[in-house]
């Protein structure tokens, strides 16, 4: 009888290592594998984060040889890792490495699959990674079912992590979900949201839940209300065919946004697990009431990027980019007023924002409370007394920042709000695992808390579904506009405005 | 929203209190390791001498230094300069080993880092319910550790452990040999039954070579030729199971040092070891 749990791992400072696991990526010949899945794999190697039995097997059309994809593998080391050298870890990991080129559509490649892993030596675990254009999901999935290859044997498992976007819509997203359920249980299933992996916004979950303080407050009779941005100050970057079938509401709030949301209403979970966290964010999410679109009042505003200076330099307007239709009224910035129907939130707004060719690349989510309820210090206060406000800073700068008013010194009462910073990188030096390291190790040890549900992205997708088509029936080419390099549209200020408010300047 | 008064960069929040116990000369080596240390600027520092001779200047670290303090009033020097909105640790690297226990009782946590480290492992277990107490030696054997724990997910070594008769391990420094075979018998539960075989090398490798035998199966970790990594190798019946090459991490002082003080609680695996050790 072997012992079920390793009498080693007990208070380990090295956290436990996934059992005996091979890694199948489809798409490895990819851009996604070079820049960020390789180089992940070789920082889980090099902190002994990878297990004694392991291996990688990728899959592409391009024609490779196991030494062209070990030397794809250094490549990528020196280019998105700045690993230059030819160390023994380095040469451990890539003996290691395998590739079978094929056409995923082909039984014949998930036989040789098949074959691979029999010669691998019957890894326990096996972990697909489907890198591959959406498109190509059903292909891949379907095969790996017909093949046998998706069932879990005896000890081991088979896992699938299925890369963003699940699905372009509602119907979509079900019948992606349909698909994969019909080969993968959902425990088997992990969708990656790159947000999710990201230090600060796991760390939401310790600001919340490990101190005393907060909980108390983070409710309707201390919250004014809660602003989400995501900025980029990138455009399409040679991603248009992608970016205009999807556009800003559909690329980012549809999950990372949402995602963010989840975490700063969900109520606290009874113990930290996959299945408890997920429940209580779809609590959260199911709150969140359908988003109004009538008239003026709308709450949601899109608009789209014109020519501009961001980035110390002149840009293009979105229709002037490579591969944009003149006509396209595929929308670079979404800006949305959200209400929460629950004990905890009725009354508090929750607006979101982002949008790409903005003054700054910044994540961040700016909790504002009410002002105190008698201003005592209002006559002698040169300026209007500010409200407390915690920011937590998603990237680039991670970290929570408090605002609060302190007496200015001298001999005349005077108050000024002033800012309490914590920022990761000074309190906590060293490396910040990137969060492809940090999912991929995830799902390689079975923890799906970090991942996506079926139910949140059907829910997710239900909520900005009917903004999407309500702007596509608008049918005709205007849409409003925002010079690159400026916050927004007026649009955008005129939604937060009506309620008295104004989003931050970043 | 706008109207914040700017603080300027933020500084680096203060974490810790550090208290660096030891003689001059190795006083001055901890003041070169803080130096590089990544904690370094979110330190208090405390030098005190426990020779009566001067602390060496230490240049760039905001330091207060405590010198000419006789041995028997050394916890109360901590005692006056410790602050209460800060955790304390206390770096030993020297000094009465009789001392130890007044100055544990001060701090938070406490890390043994002497020349010699026997004298104060015999003091160590009446220290582990007031302090959070580990050796530097033990921050050694963390990669080691690792890597023997990686060898024992495999199920096959699992199932052959109980078997194992013969623990031999080689390096030249007997005291870390001694704790990281504490803590595979005590975290094995050896209870005597595996010959433990200690050889002193004359390489310069505190620790160089792991070597657990039964009649099934065979482990063995060796310091790579290159001093960097270690290489691992499971054979099971016969067979290789796994050999691989894993990087030692960092063994540098600095690193040891950051590895250490972010470990804030009880490392009851190494309490266990040193505790198999004393029996």
């Amino acid at each position: 009888m072997v012992p079920a749990g390793n009498p080693l791992l007990d208070n380990l400072r090295i956290e436990p290592t996934p059992g005996a696991t091979t890694l199948v990526i489809f798409g490895a010949s990819g851009d996604l594998t070079r820049r960020k899945l390789l180089p992940a794999l070789h920082t889980l190697s090099r902190g002994q984060r990878l297990p004694a039995r392991f291996a990688v097997v990728g899959i592409g059309r391009t024609e490779l040889s196991d030494d062209d994809f070990r030397q794809q593998f250094r490549e990528s080391l020196r280019e998105h890792a700045e690993v230059t050298g030819d160390d023994d870890v380095v040469r451990s990991l890539e003996g290691r490495l395998s590739y079978i080129c094929g056409d995923t559509g082909d039984p014949a490649l998930y036989e040789r699959l098949a074959e691979r892993l029999k010669e691998i030596g019957g890894a326990d675990g096996v972990l697909y990674y489907l890198a591959i254009p959406p498109g190509v999901y059903s292909t891949v999935v379907e095969r790996l079912g017909a093949a046998g290859l998706a069932g879990t044997p005896g000890r081991g498992w088979r896992r699938v992590i299925v890369e963003k976007p699940f699905g372009t819509d509602l119907a979509s997203a079900r019948a992606l979900n349909e698909l994969l359920h019909r080969h993968f249980e959902e425990d088997q299933i992990f969708r990656i949201d790159h947000y999710l992996g990201k230090e600060t916004v796991q760390n939401l979950l310790v600001l919340r839940f490990a101190n005393g303080m907060f909980e108390p407050i983070w409710n309707r009779r201390y919250i004014d209300h809660v602003q989400i941005t995501a900025a980029e100050t990138v455009g399409v970057e040679g991603r248009a065919a992608y970016y205009e079938g999807a556009g800003a509401l559909r690329d980012m709030v549809q999950n990372h946004l949402m995602q963010l949301l989840a975490l700063v209403a969900m109520e606290p979970p009874v113990e930290f697990s996959a299945g408890t966290v997920r429940d209580r964010k779809m609590d959260a999410l199911k709150a969140v009431q359908p988003v109004s679109l009538e008239g003026e009042n709308a709450d949601a505003v899109r608009a789209q990027y014109r020519a501009g200076w961001v980035e110390r330099r002149e840009v293009p307007g979105y229709r002037s980019e490579p591969g944009v239709g003149v006509e396209s009224t595929t929308e670079t910035y979404v800006a949305l007023r959200l209400r929460l129907d629950n004990w905890r939130w009725a009354g508090v707004p929750f607006y979101l924002r982002t949008g790409k060719r903005l003054p700054k690349r910044t994540t961040e989510i700016a909790i504002q409370f009410h002002r105190p309820p008698l201003e005592i210090f209002r006559r002698v206060s040169p300026t209007p007394l500010m409200s407390n406000l915690l920011v937590i800073n998603v990237q680039p700068d991670e970290g929570i920042s408090m605002r609060f008013d302190a007496k200015i010194p001298g001999t005349r009462m005077q108050v000024a709000p002033v800012m309490m910073n914590f920022r990761y990188g000074t309190t906590f030096p060293g490396e910040v695992p990137e969060a492809y390291e940090t999912l991929l190790l995830d799902a390689m040890l079975g923890d799906a808390t970090l991942f996506a549900r079926h139910d949140f992205v059907e829910t997710s997708w239900a909520l900005v579904t009917p903004v999407h088509e309500a702007w596509e029936e608008h049918g005709d080419t205007s849409i409003p506009g925002y010079e690159a390099g400026e916050w927004g549209p007026q649009e955008a200020d005129s939604l937060i405005a009506r309620d008295g408010r104004r989003w931050r300047t970043l | 929203m706008e109207n914040i008064v700017k603080t300027g960069t933020p500084t680096r929040a203060r974490a810790a209190t550090l208290v660096t116990v030891g003689p001059p000369a190795r006083l001055a080596e901890a003041a070169g390791v803080l130096a590089e240390a990544d904690e370094a600027g979110s330190l208090r520092h405390v030098l005190i001498s426990t020779t009566g001779e001067d602390v060496p200047d230490v240049e760039g670290l905001q330091d207060v230094t405590v010198e000419n303090v006789r041995p028997q009033f050394l916890n109360n020097a901590v005692a006056a300069l410790r602050l209460s909105s800060l955790p304390t640790v206390v770096w030993w690297r020297g000094g009465p080993p009789d001392r130890l226990p007044a100055v544990a009782t001060l701090a938070d946590r406490v890390l043994l880092d002497a020349e010699d480290s026997l004298p104060l492992w015999r003091q160590a277990p009446a220290l582990f319910g007031r302090t959070a107490l580990t050796d530097f030696r033990w921050a050694r054997l963390t990669r080691w550790r690792g890597v023997m724990a990686l060898l024992f997910d495999l199920p096959q070594v699992r199932e052959a452990a109980p078997d194992f008769q013969r623990l031999r391990i080689t390096g030249n420094d007997p005291a870390q040999c001694a704790l990281f075979a504490g803590w595979l018998a005590s975290s094995l539960d050896w209870q005597g039954r595996v010959a433990v075989e200690l050889e002193r090398a004359g390489a310069s490798a505190s620790l160089s070579k792991v070597e657990l035998d039964g009649p099934s199966a065979s482990l063995q970790l060796a310091l790579h030729r290159n001093g960097a990594c270690l290489t691992t190798e499971a054979r099971v019946n016969g067979d290789v199971l796994t050999s691989r090459v894993l990087s030692l991490g960092s063994q540098a002082l600095p690193s040891l040092l950051s590895e250490e003080l972010r470990v804030r609680s009880r490392d009851i695996p190494f309490e266990r070891a040193l505790q198999q050790m004393a029996s």
